[in-house]
């Protein structure tokens, strides 16, 4: 009787402790991001850059797929204006919010599916500012136990001029790559084209509807 | 084994899978909300009406009230057909969650903020505003019960808050709510205040701690140490939980100018420190700070001081007495008599636990930028705070001086890196000018 029962007691031991660490590993895969975003804003490259596995894949926009670790540090390198860091320069602001996670670890708990919001503001002191806005559909891995960015795959909805803002944007036409990567090719064509704002695009969601467990869009 | 500690385990372990069953619907909850403005965003009514119970009600604004899920689409769909045309953006971002789930985890009430850009025949608009919604376990799934977002602001684009207030609509002719407005407010140039859902975190009430039998002391048994080990790890959780609280409600208080409930956040050896003020000592300080500082306590007509709570990353210590958190504000400041702003502010702060309460020790807020509204962060840029900016004057020097954008200053990180463990090196010594950084960069870059 006391022996059934004590097994009945590891039972659910061995199984709150499963339960235990999905709720650990939301959190840390949200701290992972939040992370992620607070080195970008000061220009902390490496540190960024460490956060991803080995073999990780990185995409924005439709500038295609840089594949790994080393990749991945030119690219982040690359697109804040070529600066080694750690910092900014004198009047560069490169704040990129990393908002509204929509974390889904998977059953054997190894991987997860982000979706984030990105609200940015950008600028040069003295000649220009834009806020950015766009969406994130990520993916991670743990690995000996602790959680890294697999891919990260950004979507810009817009980069607008302070002056104006988003009301002034018109249709991009033909190729919409950035400049700053003109010299920098990908390892791979992006997977998803699309056309930002004022185009409409919806990002496809990682996870089916909260309540009605369909898929969305 | 005794019956006797058999009976103990097992109240312990039915008392963690409820914490930790709350713990999941706190995710779930935050699902429902995030996604509700993921769908909205692209104008996915029908999927944003299905996160709703069958008998939810919705309120926006001024909409009044509308009943049901159906009657909750509809009202969505006033805006157009699903999917945006060319041209119309309604980004809706939302932050800032204090999710209170019931003890019994059968329902959930939560406060949540929203920042939104919209843009309709070529007009290009801010929104930013509160909500307090209900939710409900229905089963296993969790919807929301009832919606109601107040608007703090909607402002024209060129011309900012202030100059640019747009009134709220309106309710609906086409499809009129079921009933009026429960809340007859103004947005800015109005100030109100929507009820909090919760006490305040400190000075409120506490939640309750079940009444559990004593557990043999560590070492004495394997299967009462591995409870207490999961028990441990799920307080973890509710200390991080407690941490956002405690931020996201000190910015949700500053909003509405509750000085009052501000200093309460404190005791009486915390201290504060925000932009170049230096530093403040104790709860009295902290609320001279604010009340001599920033202005009278209360939301005032005309005036806006949204000191929005985002990104946090918190770190309990191990024995869970103290803990650390990053964050930062995104602030929308001013009013008719004062310079109309945005703002953008890093915190590391530090939060300790007093008799199983988590309360603010250390708030050190440095600023990273401020500029006008009306110029941009290109253009205009308001310097750091001095001691002697405005009164009252601080009981010590500042800590830390540095300058704000356009100059450059890393707060340094209470973490070590996620992944590689090591602490981030100091800047490269050319950030912040217009040096060639190359030249002085280190192997650590």
């Amino acid at each position: 009787m006391s022996a059934e029962r004590q097994e009945r007691i590891e039972a659910r031991i061995a199984q709150l402790n499963a339960e235990l660490q999905k709720r650990e590993d939301y959190q840390a895969i949200i701290r992972l991001q939040r992370a992620y975003g607070f080195y970008i804003d000061k220009g902390y490259w490496r540190d960024a850059s460490d956060l991803f596995t080995e073999d990780a894949t990185y995409e924005q926009g439709v500038d295609g797929v840089f594949v790994g670790r080393d990749r991945i540090h030119q690219v982040i390198v690359k697109l804040s204006g070529g600066n080694p860091g750690p910092g900014l320069p004198f009047g560069q602001l490169y704040e990129r919010f990393q908002l509204q996670p929509v974390i889904s670890v998977s059953e054997d708990g190894q991987s997860a599916f982000g979706r984030w919001h990105e609200l940015a503001m950008l600028g040069q002191y003295g000649e220009h500012a834009e806020w950015g806005e766009g969406v994130y559909e990520n993916r991670y891995r743990k690995e000996d136990g602790v959680w890294k960015i697999a891919a990260l795959h950004y979507f810009p909805n817009f980069v607008a001029p302070y002056e104006g803002g988003w009301a002034v944007l018109k249709p991009v036409e033909g190729d919409w790559r950035s400049p700053e990567l003109a010299d920098f090719p990908p390892d791979a064509p992006p997977t998803v084209n699309y056309k930002p704002f004022p185009d409409q695009f919806t990002v496809p969601f990682h996870y089916p509807h909260p309540v009605t467990g369909k898929a969305v869009a | 084994m005794s019956e006797h500690l058999l009976d103990a385990l097992e109240a312990h372990l039915d008392s963690i899978e409820l914490r930790i069953a709350r713990q999941a619907s706190h995710e779930a909850i935050e699902r429902l909300q995030r996604s509700y403005c993921y769908f909205i965003d692209r104008g996915l009514w029908t999927a944003a009406a299905d996160l709703f119970a069958d008998d939810a009600t919705g309120e926006w604004g001024q909409s009044g009230v509308y009943k049901g899920k159906e009657r909750i689409r509809s009202y969505l769909a006033l805006r157009g057909p699903e999917g945006l045309g060319e041209g119309e953006l309604n980004t809706h971002i939302t932050c800032q969650p204090i999710i209170t789930v019931a003890d019994d985890n059968m329902s959930a009430k939560s406060r949540w903020r929203s920042d939104n850009m919209h843009c309709t025949d070529g007009t290009g608009s801010w929104s930013e505003g509160t909500y307090e919604n209900v939710y409900v376990n229905d089963g296993g799934v969790w919807k929301t019960a009832s919606m109601h977002y107040y608007v703090t602001l909607i402002c024209d684009y060129d011309k900012g808050w202030i100059a640019g207030d747009i009134p709220m609509d309106p309710p609906s002719e086409t499809l009129p709510p079921d009933s009026p407005p429960t809340e007859v407010y103004e947005s800015l140039p109005g100030a109100y205040l929507p009820a909090y859902h919760y006490p305040n975190p400190v000075t409120g009430e506490q939640p309750k701690k079940p009444d559990l039998p004593e557990l043999p002391e560590s070492g004495k048994d394997t299967l009462a140490d591995a409870v207490a080990a999961l028990s441990t790890r799920v307080e973890r959780l509710e200390d991080q939980r407690a941490c956002e609280k405690l931020q996201r409600s000190y910015g949700f208080y500053v909003d509405k100018a509750m000085w009052n409930d501000v200093s309460d956040l404190f005791v009486d050896d915390s201290t504060l420190e925000i932009g170049g003020r230096g530093v403040f000592l104790g709860k009295k300080r902290v609320l001279e700070y604010m009340g001599i500082g920033l202005g009278p306590t209360g939301p005032q007509r005309e005036q806006i001081i949204n000191h929005q709570q985002f990104q946090g990353v918190v770190t309990v210590a191990e024995d869970g007495k103290t803990a650390r958190g990053r964050w930062r504000a995104f602030v929308i400041g001013g009013s008719s008599w004062a310079p109309v702003n945005w703002g953008d502010c890093l915190y590391e702060n530090h939060y300790k636990k007093v008799d199983g309460v988590w309360v603010m020790d250390k708030l050190h807020a440095p600023f990273t930028m401020y500029t006008l509204y009306s110029d941009g962060w290109h253009k205009a840029t308001t310097p750091n705070t001095r001691p002697e900016s405005f009164p009252p004057p601080p009981d010590l020097a500042p800590t830390v001086v540095y300058l704000t954008y356009p100059n450059y200053y890393c707060e340094p990180f209470h973490y070590p890196n996620p992944v590689t463990g090591k602490e981030a090196p100091p800047p490269n010594p050319a950030a912040g000018g217009v040096a060639n950084m190359a030249d002085f960069a280190s192997e650590e870059s």
